[in-house]
């Protein structure tokens, strides 16, 4: 409703055309006077008034006050009584509006029955008492009316102003707001239809009840055609109906007909006239409610439609079922879960949405839930299979809760479905690798396990609870004194903190007892770790080691035994020989003085025999030098450096150049060899006494030796890079004795060549020289085709 | 001509062999050593008979040694120990001293040079080898070499 602060030209013209339109109802009003000339049972003023104040705001009083000024100021009154009945209406109309406006607030008042009420029960009765008072009071003081009058008057004056109040007001009211609608089709048949029915009525009721073979009238005939305007036409047909009503039944009853012609005048106008406010009353509260229904049916509606749009939208799968397990809704998401359509569904029963084993049992358990009121799963939600329309099933996450249907006492249940297989799939995928894990953990043979901060376990693999003698289940999360004695609990646990502390990883040695008693020593590897959550836990893998530990302790002392008894062997060479060389001497010395001076007292054969002892105590004396060499070779440490082989060789060469030349031997080195780190003196014995073998076990007139190096000829798994060798084109040697020819004091029995020199430990240095040196020595070598001695001296350089 | 041969020089063998003895007494003779030999056969002996003490203290007037011939490989106290004492000795510490020895071990033949031994021989085990040894120490000690003016 506007508010108008000025008083502009159109609020004027407003005022003026307020005025006339008063004064001229007035004048139709006072037509219908019979208890005074001033006072009718027929005012509509009253009615436009308030209309126009509600229409245009209360500052349109002028009009209303002027009007009614002017109404009796020709009402053949004085002055004065004019001036306080026009006063009486214009505060009629003022408070008319004030009370419904406190009552029912700002409008609009005809479309609730609250604002119906109010202009019924404040703009129609109790503000009219206020214009009927005053003005049945100006009246009779002004004379114009005798105060024995006045309750009629009264009376009269304020019906009358009910009456404008309710007819003309609502009419007004209804139809002084725009837009109006635009009529359809069938309500355009059907506003003809009423208005038909309305003629009718009013022609039965008023004119000729006979038509319908009724002797009497019966006016509340119009209930049904009122109440039919006020549920499809609403205020505006109810007013419009009610204002026909009104001027047929008062123009019928002036002219003596109708149900109230049998009454005086004066008495009739009065029933005629509450007769209309009851039914102009009736319609209004009937079209508010239904204006008010249909109201809340839009917003209602309005609020379903957004319901729908986001149920329709949302992701999850929302179905509605009843108590029975019947679909009632279905949105768009259960589509495309399960396959089916809405109308496929929507009045079957959800078991065709499950499995046979679940579905067999779904009334069950509605039943059960409807009966006891325990749930298995409405209000908890929990994971279940569902069923597709193409018959596969598929894991789903499904939520339940009970609905209160709109009409109350129906139970409805709705369920959000949500297809989790991927999720399932992802979590599969999760549980397998999980699982792949925890076997190859498992399949750890030393003990893995997990901590807490607070010392217990959290996870660990066979190998640990086999250790701790028992099944996961009895250590995971207990406290650590059901599987560490007492007394070992502080080292394991400061072990642990300052893993936790440090954040590093350490590598400790940590004594246990298991739960036979058994003494166990650990080497565990722990490692602090930080879960999403950010709760600390450390990770160790333990090594048994208490064999290992064992066999290092066994292994040193027999390292060190053996090494005492080495040294004792050594010693006891060094020594034995030693003295045995002492009592040799002296039996040459003696064999030397006999053959001496005895010389021209022996025959020859004490001669040769005591040249024999000589030669046999002599080659003893070589064979204990060589035991005494050996034993040195073994003792005595290595003078390594860097060394040129050719050079060496070179060396060798000229040292044996008469030897070589007595025997025609030749020495080649087709390819320089490479420099190698050794002691070079051993090297050279090692040269020295090879090539001695090739030329000496040679039948060849010319005997070749060749020296050099072979780059990748190596022992099978050893990791040098290549071998020494030195060939000859000799006897060769059998492979039976390939062997054998490394054994001290071994000769071969070779007819080829005559040598009674040799001690047969040559090789036998050879190999200790090369062994000391940490490399190898081997040959290939056939009976007639000559050998060839490889050696390797285990030297990172070659 | 070394004037050494004017005077009459004594040679100490200390040897426990009796065997050896002989056979160095006999290469002395063959290479004409016509020096006095005295032979000791214990560590102790011999330095008794060097300090004239003991059994030796009648014979005080004896010269002492110019060469003294010492064999490690003895019972009781070993020739290493009997070379110590000699050069504690202030008395003895000049004479030169052949270590005359079977061992051919370096530790033996480091330790006795160590201690001051003016030479180590190993001890041949032939006769003839012995003998030519025998030579060259006498080419050497005797005929090259000069030796303190009196022994001890």
């Amino acid at each position: 409703m506007a508010n108008y602060y000025k008083y502009d030209g159109i609020q004027i013209v407003r005022m003026l055309l307020l005025a006339a339109v008063y004064y001229g109802t007035s004048k139709f009003g006072f037509s219908l006077a019979y208890v005074a000339e001033q006072v009718t049972v027929v005012w509509p003023p009253t009615g436009i008034s308030l209309a126009a104040i509600l229409l245009f705001g209360w500052r349109i009083w002028p009009g209303i006050f002027l009007g009614a000024l002017l109404t009796n100021v020709t009402a053949h009154e004085p002055v004065i009584t004019a001036l306080g009945i026009a006063t009486g209406n214009t505060l009629e109309a003022f408070s008319g509006f004030w009370l419904l406006r406190r009552y029912a607030g700002p409008g609009p008042y005809l479309k609730h029955v609250r604002g119906v009420l109010g202009l019924i029960f404040f703009s129609a009765a109790i503000s009219t008492m206020a214009s009927a008072t005053i003005g049945t009071i100006s009246l009779c003081l002004g004379g114009v009316q005798p105060w024995a009058n006045f309750d009629s008057i009264w009376f009269v004056w304020w019906l009358g102003d009910a009456g404008g109040a309710l007819i003309a007001a609502p009419l007004l009211l209804a139809w002084g707001e725009w837009p109006y609608p635009a009529l359809s089709l069938r309500a355009d048949f059907e506003v003809l239809t009423l208005a038909a029915a309305t003629l009718a009525t009013n022609f039965v009721i008023f004119i000729e009840p006979s038509l319908i073979g009724m002797t009497r009238p019966y006016p509340y005939m119009i209930f049904p055609v009122v109440i039919w305007a006020a549920i499809s036409f609403g205020q505006r047909g109810v007013t419009l109906i009610t204002l026909f009503l009104s001027g047929v039944a008062i123009w019928a009853t002036s002219h003596q007909l109708g149900p109230f012609a049998d009454m005086p005048i004066g008495e009739a106008l009065d029933v005629l006239q509450t007769f209309t406010i009851v039914i102009s009353a009736t319609g209004l509260l009937m079209s508010a409610a239904m204006s008010e229904r249909f109201e809340s049916e839009k917003i209602e509606s309005q609020s379903r439609i957004r319901l729908n749009a986001v149920l329709e939208n949302i992701v999850d799968g929302l179905i509605t079922i009843d108590g029975k397990g019947i679909i009632r809704s279905y949105n768009r998401a259960c589509t495309k879960i399960f396959g089916y359509a809405a109308e496929d569904v929507i009045g079957k029963n959800v078991k065709m949405l499950m499995p046979a084993e679940h579905a067999v049992n779904h009334d069950t358990y509605i039943n059960n839930y409807i009966k006891t009121g325990r749930a298995k799963i409405i209000g908890i939600g929990r994971e279940l299979e569902g069923l597709r329309k193409d018959g596969t099933t598929f894991p789903m996450d499904l939520s339940v809760a009970e609905v209160t249907s709109g009409s109350g006492s129906e139970r409805l249940f709705s369920g959000i479905i949500r297809d989790i297989s991927e999720r399932k799939l992802a979590e599969k995928k999760i549980q397998d690798a999980h699982q792949f894990l925890q076997s190859v953990i498992d399949h750890i043979p030393d003990p893995v396990f997990m901590k807490d901060r607070q010392h217990r376990l959290t996870g660990g693999n066979k190998a640990m609870w086999a250790l701790l003698g028992g099944a996961s289940e009895k250590f995971i999360g207990s406290d650590p004194h059901t599987f560490l004695k007492e007394e070992e609990i502080p080292l394991f646990y400061a072990g642990d903190d300052e893993v936790f502390n440090s954040n590093q990883t350490t590598v400790k040695e940590e004594e246990f007892t298991d739960h036979k008693g058994e003494r166990h020593i650990l080497s565990t590897k722990k490692t602090s770790f930080f879960n999403e959550k950010g709760e600390q836990f450390l990770v160790g893998a333990a090594r048994d080691i208490t064999d290992l530990k064992k066999k290092e302790t066994q292994l040193l002392k027999y390292t060190q035994e053996l090494k005492r008894s080495n040294q004792e062997l050594d010693d006891f060479a060094y020594i034995a020989s030693h003295d045995l060389k002492e009592p040799l001497r002296g039996l040459l010395t003696q064999t030397s003085f006999l053959l001496e001076d005895y010389q021209g007292k022996l025959d020859m054969d004490g001669v040769r025999r005591l040249q024999r002892l000589t030669y046999l105590s002599q080659r003893m004396e070589k064979l204990i030098s060589d035991l005494l060499y050996f034993s040195r070779l073994g003792r005595t440490e290595l003078a390594v450096q860097e060394t040129d082989p050719n050079e060496v060789v070179m060396e060798v060469q000229q040292m044996m150049d008469t030897f070589l030349k007595e025997h025609q031997a030749h020495i080649t080195i087709p390819q320089p060899m490479p420099h190698v780190t050794c002691d070079k003196l051993r090297i050279a014995e090692v040269f020295r006494n090879l090539i001695t073998n090739a030329v000496k076990y040679n039948d060849k007139p010319e005997r070749l030796v060749e020296v050099g190096y072979l780059k990748g000829m190596k022992r099978p798994h050893s990791n040098e890079k290549g071998a020494f060798y030195v060939k000859d084109n000799g006897v060769g040697i059998d492979p039976e004795f390939h062997e054998a020819i490394f054994r001290i004091f071994k000769r071969l029995d070779n007819p080829a060549v005559k040598n009674e020199e040799g001690t047969g430990s040559g090789l036998t240095f050879v190999k200790k020289i090369i062994e000391r040196h940490k490399g190898h020595i081997w040959l290939d070598s056939e009976p007639d085709k000559g050998s060839v001695f490889y050696f390797t001296l285990g030297s990172k350089d070659v | 001509m070394n004037e050494n041969y004017l005077k009459p020089q004594s040679i100490l063998v200390v040897d426990d062999n009796e065997d050896d003895y002989e056979a160095i007494a006999r290469a002395f003779k063959k290479v004409g050593l016509s020096n006095h030999v005295s032979l000791c056969t214990t560590g102790q002996a011999a330095l008794d008979f060097l300090r004239h003490e003991g059994d030796f203290e009648k014979g005080s007037n004896a010269d002492r040694p110019v060469l003294i011939m010492l064999d490690l490989n003895m019972p009781g106290m070993d020739g290493i120990q009997v070379l110590q004492h000699i050069r504690r000795d202030p008395a003895l510490r000049q004479i030169p001293v052949v270590i005359w020895t079977t061992s051919s071990n370096e530790k033996d033949v480091d330790a006795c040079y160590q201690m001051g031994a003016n030479a180590y021989m190993q001890k041949p085990v032939i006769f003839e080898d012995l003998v030519e040894s025998i030579r060259r120490l006498k080419e050497y000690w005797f005929e090259t070499a000069l030796l303190p003016a009196r022994g001890g």
